[in-house]
């Protein structure tokens, strides 16, 4: 039950990089440093100003978001205004991404003088036996909230006029001008929206493990983006699939190959699927 | 044609500019330097980057302290200790690039350098060269003096804590199966390489070994593998971070056996995030002096009740539990002071000097030992839950 | 041979001037001038990738460290050193650009950019892991330095030694973007499909230019284990492949500057300059990464800023109004 757990993370996450690349058609490659600086401030306002766990969230979302926001206007938006090729937008995260963590590190050596800090958990631990699977209600708690915020999300996609908005835009910008549209307002919501997920996974990391460090987003956030390009375009499902399939390869890898592996699994299983089918599983046709 | 001249000179200007301000940069500090009564030593150490929060800050709180000690006593021949900081990230090639820089520094004399022993390996023949001691407060990998004569360390080699942790499997647990689970690096694999050494002279099996990545958070498939091999014992050799986090992931899966974990993750961290899972645990490491002592139980030994009082009176907090990198820094500053008090900032001096030095006094333990490292008090730990403390069950003479 | 002179006066020249550098400054900067001479190999041959054929590979590290592992293999294990190490590390990289591009010929744009990125943590997590060969995180240590006639270079030796191959390289570059095989894989590069009507062979045209690409991160990987005489997995990231691509960059736009013509100089200087850029920027000690990462952020975010500027004083320098067309 614990595979599932941490999967779904990692599904969250890959649904955080789906949204930008569906929108924009290229990774943001911030992402993982957001996920570290949502659960360092999680774990500072929960723990170290005794908040509780509620405020802490509430305040790594908002946080979180607003720099997904300064992602776009500072990394994105300028190569979208200027009609320059959008990979440069690799770059340019990537540059961003440095600026973070290296914020995310010191900040964390200032804070709390130690590389990594406890984050004792909101609630009691207590087990539920079901059959011969043992499974934790922090378990429960963690697949509960991903499943809420998919269902969530599909639901917003599909019904709300914003959401469809959204969908509009993220498979023909210019169609959606048309249609009156205000794509600006829908990319710089999206890239608020995915990183303040990245928040969210990151807290429930934090909480999970219970500890925080600089260096907690680094692999999930290569493994999510990793995740959501395999599974493809579809925003949600596209994400869920890829997370499960790449936790699946990773699982056997480790069992049969050796656990030094993982990380090569993954990264060859991105060649992999690039080379068949660059587009992904649940992905339309090559357009961009 | 004068305007196919300007980009010329514009460059020429440019590369003379770039060379003659790095060249004015490192002049202009040498003057300052000599000019003044003080004594530079340069420290290169992980000040950013992933290991700045652990080793870096520790590095530069013990150094710190014992710069502070030496001076309140009149500084070394009677001029100011002074340290000059460098960051080389924990990297090799930041390394190498900062052993040029130091070297090319006629005032220093030594170098207090690096965290990790690839760092040490890529810089060493740039100190070789330049005939400078490379003293490493925290490296352990077995062959750094044995690649090089100008190399010391204060840490007992991983050798001796490798075989240490087999015996405590052999010995003090009985074990007649045990599994490691190790990172991927080169304190690990060498640690396990000795320990896995003195297990097969024992006679214990090691019936599965399981690798990670450092920074990895999540051990469940290599600790699903080991418990379904039935082990007496598991062996876990790793940083702070991950050991703290397979210890609670085992118990977690109702792995209720005792653990073994190693030096390298005798912290306070680990302490903080694994106690209540941390019954039936063991380490070989030097117990008996700053661990037990460090608690205030024993001032039988003057030079760790000195460090402790400093470190109070200085950083108006107790020292942490186990403070490995930090005391071990200390005892550099402290073994390289004396040696410059003999023979002032001079390469040679100083490289003959601790060479010739045999049974200081450290925290840790005495210096130098036959291959340039410290020579440990060695004993075996067991954590106690209740108390929280690490408590020396034997004491290895 | 007329539309040589200008751009090509002002680059001998510049190349001339590095020469000096050594005589004065400290063994350190003359070691940071080496690493810069390194990093303008890759960024160059990168460059002249991009430029003919639009092979962008954000995976060069992978390649560089090939060469390197090749060279520090034959050093420890067999013995072999230099030229022989470069050639075979310089071969062995291409062999490996070869294998991975020729599968991943139809992808475009980010895909192939993903592919490689991907392809060079692939080599770093293999490296690390296949211990038998390559010690993992251990590293190979014991390389020997590069000799002539016995006796081992000096520092400022192997500057000069990496100069020349970085000259060597420089218009080992030109030379093939004026060439027919250049020109060739151009209209490649515009209209392949165009390309392949006229009879012109557009896969081998895109692998053996990111062959020619691999081929020289290859040598330099080589110089880098002679260099440092350790080998070890950690520096070959995806950092150090994104450094080497925003260096490209830079050149590209700099390029202007110092020549009429789309000219591998302004690699060559930027690759000098962001290398001294990170080693200047060593004072911030906690925050130099930030400040670097700021610095690549901005330069791609006003790359069209940079381009105008770089274009307007480079005509200004010649006195005359660009066509503002790279060839």
């Amino acid at each position: 039950m614990n595979g599932f757990t941490l999967g779904s993370v990692y599904a969250l996450i890959a649904t955080g990089y789906s949204l930008v690349f569906s929108m924009v058609g290229m990774i943001n490659l911030a992402f993982g440093a957001v996920l570290t600086i949502g659960a360092l401030l999680a774990l500072q306002i929960a723990v170290e100003y005794g908040m509780g766990i509620g405020l802490g969230l509430l305040v790594a979302v908002l946080v979180c978001g607003l720099l997904g926001w300064l992602t776009d206007e500072s990394a994105v938006e300028p190569l979208r205004r200027q009609r320059l090729p959008i990979y440069f937008a690799l770059l340019s995260t990537f540059g961003l991404n440095m600026v973070l963590q290296n914020i995310a590190e010191n900040v964390s050596l200032c804070a709390w003088q130690a590389e990594f800090k406890p984050f004792p958990a909101p609630f009691d631990i207590s087990e539920i036996t079901i059959g011969s699977i043992r499974f934790s209600n922090l378990d429960l708690a963690v697949i509960g909230t991903v499943a809420a915020i998919m269902v969530g999300l599909h639901f917003y996609m599909t019904k709300t006029w914003g959401g469809r908005a959204v969908t509009m835009t993220a498979s023909d910008s210019e169609v959606a001008e048309v249609m009156g549209v205000n794509t600006r307002r829908v990319i710089a919501f999206i890239f608020f929206a995915s990183c303040a997920l990245a928040a969210l996974a990151g807290t429930m990391m934090g909480i999970y493990y219970g500890s925080v460090s600089s260096s907690l987003g680094s692999s999930p956030g290569m493994k999510g983006f990793i995740a959501s390009l395999i599974g493809g375009r579809g925003q949600i499902a596209g994400a869920v699939l890829g997370a499960l399939i790449l936790g699946l390869m990773e699982s056997l890898a480790a069992g049969l190959i050796g656990s030094g592996y993982r990380d090569l699994v993954a990264f060859l299983a991105l060649i992999a699927m690039f080379l068949v089918k660059p587009a992904g599983i649940l992905g339309g046709a090559q357009t961009r | 044609m004068l305007k196919k001249i300007i980009p010329l000179v514009v460059l020429v200007a440019w590369v003379l500019v770039i060379t003659v301000s790095s060249t004015r940069d490192s002049e202009a500090a040498s003057v300052a330097k000599a000019a003044v009564a003080e004594m530079h030593i340069p420290v290169i150490a992980p000040l950013s980057g992933p290991l700045a929060s652990s080793a870096g800050r520790e590095g530069k709180e013990g150094a710190n302290l014992a710069v502070k000690l030496i001076n309140d006593k009149g500084g070394v021949q009677g001029k100011k200790l002074v340290l000059d900081w460098f960051d080389d990230r924990g990297e090799a090639s930041e390394a190498a690039v900062l052993a040029q820089k130091v070297a090319d520094d006629k005032n220093y004399g030594v170098v207090v350098a690096h965290f990790s022993s690839d760092a040490c390996f890529a810089a060493m023949p740039t100190y070789e060269k330049a005939g400078m001691a490379m003293v490493t407060p925290w490296a352990s990998h077995a062959e750094l003096t044995k690649r090089s004569s100008i190399s010391f360390r204060m840490s007992a080699s991983t050798a001796i804590y490798g075989r240490l942790n087999g015996d405590v499997i052999a010995g003090t647990l009985k074990a007649k199966k045990a599994a490691i689970i190790l990172a991927n690096a080169e304190y690990h694999k060498d640690h396990t390489k000795y320990l896995k050494e003195r297990l097969a002279a024992k006679g214990v099996q090691v019936v599965r070994e399981e690798t990670y990545m450092i920074g990895d958070s999540d051990f469940r498939p290599q600790l699903t593998n080991i418990v379904n091999a039935r082990p007496d014992v598991i062996a876990i050799v790793g940083y702070p971070k991950e050991t703290a986090l397979i210890i609670n992931q085992a118990r977690d899966m109702k792995y209720n056996g005792p653990l073994t974990i190693a030096p390298a993750a005798a912290t306070p961290e680990v302490i903080n995030l694994s106690a209540k899972n941390m019954t039936d645990t063991y380490m070989g490491a030097g117990g008996g002096t700053y661990n037990e002592v460090l608690w205030g139980k024993s001032t039988a030994d003057k030079t760790v009740a000195e460090f402790i009082q400093a470190f109070r009176s200085e950083y108006k907090k107790e020292p942490p539990a186990s403070a490995g990198w930090l005391s071990q820094a200390y005892d550099v500053i402290r073994v390289i002071a004396a040696v410059m008090q003999k023979v002032g900032n001079d390469r040679k001096g100083i490289l003959e000097g601790l060479k010739s030095i045999k049974n200081f006094e450290a925290v840790n333990g005495r210096l130098f030992g036959d291959d340039r490292a410290q020579i440990p008090d060695l004993g075996i730990s067991k954590f106690d839950t209740t108390t929280k403390q690490w408590v020396t069950i034997e004491t290895i003479k | 041979m007329s539309r040589w002179k200008p751009g090509a006066a002002i680059s001998f020249l510049l190349l001339l001037g590095s020469v000096i550098v050594p005589f004065g400054v400290s063994l350190y900067a003359t070691r940071v001038w080496t690493v810069a001479m390194m990093n303008a190999i890759l960024a160059m041959s990168l460059s002249m990738s991009i430029v003919i054929a639009g092979v962008v590979s954000m995976g060069q590290a992978g390649f560089y460290a090939i060469g390197a592992y090749t060279a520090a293999v034959l050093s420890t294990r067999l013995g072999v050193g230099a030229p022989w190490t470069l050639l075979f590390g310089g071969v062995l990289a291409a062999l490996a650009g070869i294998l991975l591009a020729a599968p991943s010929l139809r992808l475009r744009g980010m895909y192939f950019m993903l592919t490689t990125m991907a392809f060079g943590e692939v080599v770093r997590l293999v490296a690390l892991n296949w211990t038998g060969l390559t010690h993992g995180p251990m590293g190979i240590a014991g390389v020997q330095g590069i000799t002539i006639f016995g006796r081992p270079l000096s520092v400022r030796e192997y500057y000069w030694t990496t100069l020349l191959v970085a000259v060597i390289c420089y218009y080992f570059c030109e030379f093939i973007s004026r060439s027919d095989y250049g020109l060739a894989c151009k209209s490649m590069r515009d209209d392949d499909l165009a390309a392949s009507v006229l009879g012109m062979n557009v896969p081998v045209l895109r692998i053996s230019a990111a062959a020619l690409a691999c081929f020289w991160a290859g040598i330099v990987g080589a110089l880098y284990a002679h260099l440092y005489s350790f080998v070890s997995p950690t520096p070959f990231n995806a950092w150090l492949s994104l450094t080497i691509l925003v260096i490209s960059m830079l050149g590209s736009l700099l390029g202007p500057v110092f020549s009429r013509r789309a000219s591998y100089i302004g690699t060559f200087v930027s690759a000098i300059v962001l290398t001294w850029l990170l080693e200047g920027l060593r004072f911030l000690q906690e925050y130099r990464m930030a400040f670097y990462g700021l610095f690549m952020l901005l330069l791609v975010v006003f790359q069209p800023q940079v381009q105008a500027l770089a274009r307007s004083l480079g005509s200004h320098f010649s006195g005359r109004e660009r066509s503002g067309v790279a060839a």
